[in-house]
């Protein structure tokens, strides 16, 4: 089988509904014509994850399954910088627990590889669904619109078409990361994926790769399915759990400072000291 | 008299003649039919013959910005600045586009052959004064594209010789197997049908909001071959069109094309070579299924096979050897024309009937 350069990050923080998702996530990887050389599962040290990782059967996939544990904390940003630095491959993609790959997703990602190797970044044209697997929406591909590309010719316009623009990105910031195919290589130079920032730091790094001459693209093929506000998701607690709940104001105040903090290259202390 | 056809003949003989080919002032924009008059202007001259554009007025604006530069340096003179001194003989050539209806009569005295060029059928009768027609205007030749709009112009002018040229297809419209963007090339006759088709299928296909249309009237000719390799699908919609040269140049260049089938159906079209309707209201549904299936990399291999066929079809040196022959004949057929007056002239019983010229 082709080899394809390209390693998989699944980050792992809870065993909420991970026996329900986790098999359906993995065999999304494993119906692809071209796969990804190796998956890793990067796990926090809480004890339930690593018994349920400890006593799951990846079958075939054990060959490519390397569990990579962080110490830390809990944090998305986090599990994904530590695992990034276990790949072995010049590009990886980070699948959440509960979403899944298409199946023409990785033959698509090395064809544009190999048609765009100054690409930095392939976004996926994300397919949004409910936690009952019903379709609401799509992300990403609004790069494909003629009315995303700012402050150009139309020939430009036209030649610019796919990429994600700063400017356009200041004024519509909904895009989606998971699923991508990142340089490895680049995401290290940029600093990876800001731990201090909340609710807004897939924002923040995408600005930060624009604002620094990045080139980040939309690949037009249905390539990920992303589950929307599954209960317990970090989105969902960032909404529906007392502890860690934000505020009309916080949600405010963390895109204003994505805005603020993507000159900078290094994850800074950033408190909320609102109501 | 009879000196002066034997002069014009030994000047067809040695190629000592003109082949003047009227031509439309499309102030700058691109279009395949005046391509097609550059093209045999080009080819004729390469052959050794004295080929050239005849414009209407002084101010003309070349096609070089969107043909390519070459086609600014072929012969071109203006019939405003020649004027008085526009001097044609029975040996020379002046090929007149059937939108050039009026043309017709205006130049019925003139001595030299006149030669109808039929690129759409559609306008062949727009100029013509009732109740004449080519034969009692004293044209007897034409040239075209097809078989079919052959037979159709025979249809009403059976007394006419017809020649058929296919139009070339520049070899740069070629398919480089490039990946494919979701951007739709769009060329319809009448820019409120673009209008519609675009209005239509965002409205009915929100989810396709980000899908962009370009009209590619405007493109150079070089560049729009680019185009076409990397957008992933072309929109035809074209009821007068007697060849269809935006479809054949997508296809060329592996671009699906979904397009309206014309009242005179070219002879190209094949039952799988493209997404082909009857019903214009039909089109957007049919975007909207092929985006459907090129975001989830659904490919219709009949479809991509069929498009290949069409890739050595139209191609410039087809044409050029249709050029050679058809012209060639032409002129042997104007020598022949040239030798019955010369013999009718030369026998005096006959000097009464009179000479067609």
């Amino acid at each position: 089988m082709e080899k394809s350069n390209i390693s998989v990050i699944i980050p792992i923080h809870t065993v909420i509904d991970l026996d329900q998702y986790l098999p359906k996530a993995l065999e999304s990887v494993t119906k692809n014509t071209v796969q990804p050389d190796e998956i890793l599962i990067v796990r926090c040290a809480c004890p339930e994850v690593t018994d349920f990782l400890s006593e799951y059967d990846f079958g075939d996939l054990i060959k490519k399954v390397r569990v990579v544990e962080t110490q830390k904390t809990k944090e998305f940003a986090h599990m994904v910088n530590s695992a990034v630095q276990e790949v072995n491959t010049d590009y990886f993609s980070i699948l959440e627990f509960d979403d899944e790959y298409s199946s023409i997703w990785f033959k698509n990602a090395v064809k544009y590889i190999k048609a765009y190797p100054d690409v930095d970044v392939f976004l996926s044209h994300v397919i949004d669904v409910n936690e009952k697997n019903e379709f609401i929406g799509t992300t990403n591909e609004v790069t494909w619109s003629l009315g995303f590309v700012q402050g150009m010719t139309p020939e430009e316009s036209f030649s610019n078409l796919g990429f994600l623009d700063l400017e356009a990105l200041k004024t519509f910031p909904n895009f989606q990361i998971s699923g991508a195919v990142i340089k490895k290589a680049t995401f290290e130079d940029i600093g990876g994926i800001k731990n201090n920032l909340k609710l807004s730091f897939v924002y923040e790094f995408l600005l930060r790769m624009t604002y620094n001459g990045y080139k980040v693209m939309t690949i037009p093929k249905s390539g990920y399915k992303h589950m929307n506000m599954r209960p317990y998701s970090l989105f969902w607690r960032y909404r529906n759990d007392d502890r860690y709940k934000l505020s009309q104001d916080e949600g405010k105040f963390w895109m204003q400072t994505a805005m603020k903090e993507y000159f900078f290259n290094f994850d800074r202390e950033i408190k909320y000291e609102g109501n | 008299m009879i000196e002066k056809l034997k002069e014009s003949l030994d000047k067809i003989e040695n190629k000592d003649f003109q082949i003047m080919f009227l031509t439309p002032d499309l102030k700058g924009t691109p279009r395949a039919s005046v391509a097609e008059i550059y093209y045999h202007v080009k080819e004729l001259i390469k052959l050794g013959y004295n080929a050239s554009i005849l414009h209407e007025n002084n101010e003309y604006t070349k096609v070089g910005a969107w043909l390519g530069e070459e086609y600014d340096n072929l012969p071109h003179s203006s019939i405003q600045e020649i004027g008085g001194t526009f001097k044609v003989g029975p040996q020379d050539f002046l090929i007149i586009p059937e939108l050039f209806g009026n043309v017709i009569q205006q130049t019925q005295k003139l001595p030299c052959k006149r030669v109808i060029f039929v690129q759409s059928y559609d306008y062949i009768l727009d100029m013509l004064p009732p109740g004449t027609n080519w034969t009692s205007l004293g044209v007897n030749t034409f040239i075209t594209t097809s078989e079919t709009i052959k037979q159709e112009i025979n249809k009403l002018f059976p007394a006419t010789t017809g020649h058929i040229i296919s139009p070339q297809i520049p070899s740069y419209f070629s398919n480089k197997n490039s990946l494919k963007k979701p951007i739709i090339a769009i060329m319809c006759r009448d820019d409120r049908t673009t209008s519609k088709i675009v209005k239509t299928f965002y409205l009915k296909y929100p989810l396709y909001s980000f899908i962009t249309f370009r009209d590619i009237k405007q493109i150079p000719r070089e560049e729009l071959s680019e185009v076409l390799n990397d957008y992933f699908l072309s929109v035809w919609v074209d009821e007068t069109s007697s060849f269809g040269t935006f479809p054949v140049e997508s296809m060329k260049c592996g671009t699906p094309v979904i397009g309206k089938v014309p009242m005179i159906q070219p002879e190209w079209i094949t039952e799988k070579n493209g997404i082909w309707l009857f019903d214009e209201l039909q089109i957007p549904e049919a975007i909207a299924i092929f985006c459907k299936n090129f975001f989830e990399d659904i490919e219709d291999t009949d479809l991509l096979n069929e498009i290949k066929d069409i890739e050595n079809k139209y191609t410039e040196e087809e044409q050029s050897k249709q050029i050679k022959d058809v012209y060639t004949k032409i002129f042997n057929e104007r020598k022949e024309e040239l030798k019955t007056n010369i013999n009718r002239l030369s026998e005096p019983n006959n000097l009464e009937q009179p000479i067609v010229l």
